[in-house]
């Protein structure tokens, strides 16, 4: 790897270890936020842009062993999974059984209750009002039959000058 | 590729497609995680804490897959992985073995008596990167051209333009401490 004039590997690797004392013993650099996993997945395809993917390997050289990540992504197996944890990953969703119609309860409508009430109001004021009249319809009937319509007193009374005033002999 | 998994239904709510999206993507799922797997016991479970993820808060993390972007099989490696380094995380106290650990994280934070102050952007993101996977984790260039999705003579000259940096950044030190007349 070497090239006339640079530094043999020893040395190259002594320079990397001085540069990275340094860098560690320097002031906190604000250092880049983990990409997302979306982000790295785009890394690891080749999809990122220039400064993206400069963001995403500035990243990576401070946390080297995220590069494992990219190399598993790359090499993406697939293995034979044992029934029983397909099963227990297909539990974590629970679905509706076929044709099962979920009806909510419905709740009571506020509205209709405060119709009631008003209903109830009336009713009573309706049933006050009929009494009335019934009771006084009654009571009206009763009234006359105690007097009689043909002679009323007030009438012989008035009619009949019972002389008092005029000086009559009175029948009395 | 989502293949005959129709996803907008799925989010909807599909009992039918979420079915159908476990069965195609199980596979791919396990063979993701397995790798990160302390024992065989884990993998199952990691596999469910995926799943898990995924249909969470109405599809919440799924919905934000964008075919536009990146193949589904892809997207779903780098959140299985994702997903089983937390839950693992979560499980166990965070150590690190120590030869996991590069040199230079291990060095002494000590104030370096030369003092040289690294110019920003002295090596670009890219630089840094290839570096690391060359001397950080020993990679071979050919592995690094193939993650990284260049040529290998790409690598060896982003190494060459890098040394070359860091080696003129360095030189006036070099004289002085090594003694050396490496010409």
């Amino acid at each position: 790897m070497t090239e006339p004039g640079e530094p043999k590997p020893a040395e190259a690797a002594a320079l990397w270890r001085r540069f990275r004392v340094l860098e560690s013993a320097a002031l906190p650099l604000p250092e880049a936020g983990e990409p997302a996993a979306l982000e790295l997945a785009a890394y690891a395809e080749g999809r990122l842009d220039e400064t993206a993917a400069e963001r995403v390997e500035a990243w990576l050289a401070v946390h080297p062993e995220r590069l494992d990540d990219l190399a598993a992504a790359r090499s993406a197996g697939d293995e034979i999974v044992p029934p029983e944890v397909i099963d227990r990953a297909a539990a974590l969703v629970s679905g509706d059984p076929p044709g099962a119609q979920i009806v909510p309860f419905r709740r009571r409508p506020v509205v209709h209750a405060a119709w009631r009430m008003h209903v109830a109001r009336a009713a009573v004021a309706a049933c006050l009002v009929l009494t009335g009249l019934v009771g006084f319809t009654l009571g009206a009937g009763a009234y006359g039959n105690l007097f009689p319509s043909s002679e009323s007193v007030s009438g012989d009374l008035l009619d009949q000058p019972s002389g008092f005033f005029s000086g009559e002999d009175s029948a009395i | 590729m989502a293949d005959s998994i129709d996803l907008a239904a799925l989010v909807r709510g599909s009992k039918a497609q979420w079915d159908a999206f476990v069965r195609r993507y199980a596979g791919l799922i396990l063979s993701a995680v397995r790798t990160q797997a302390r024992e065989a016991g884990e993998i199952e479970d990691l596999v469910q804490e995926v799943f898990v993820r995924l249909c969470k808060d109405d599809y919440r993390l799924l919905k934000t897959y964008d075919p536009a972007r990146a193949g589904l099989s892809t997207w779903l490696t780098i959140v299985a992985r994702s997903t089983a380094r937390d839950v693992l995380r979560r499980r166990q106290p965070q150590t690190t073995p120590y030869d996991a650990v590069p040199e230079a994280a291990l060095a002494a934070h000590a104030e370096p008596t030369e003092r040289i102050k690294l110019p920003e952007g002295l090596l670009s993101p890219r630089q840094k990167l290839v570096l690391t996977m060359l001397y950080d984790r020993d990679m071979e260039v050919a592995e690094i051209a193939a993650a990284l999705k260049v040529d290998p003579q790409t690598i060896r000259s982003t190494h060459h333009k890098a040394m070359l940096k860091l080696r003129q950044h360095f030189a006036p030190e070099n004289p002085a401490k090594s003694g050396s007349g490496r010409g």
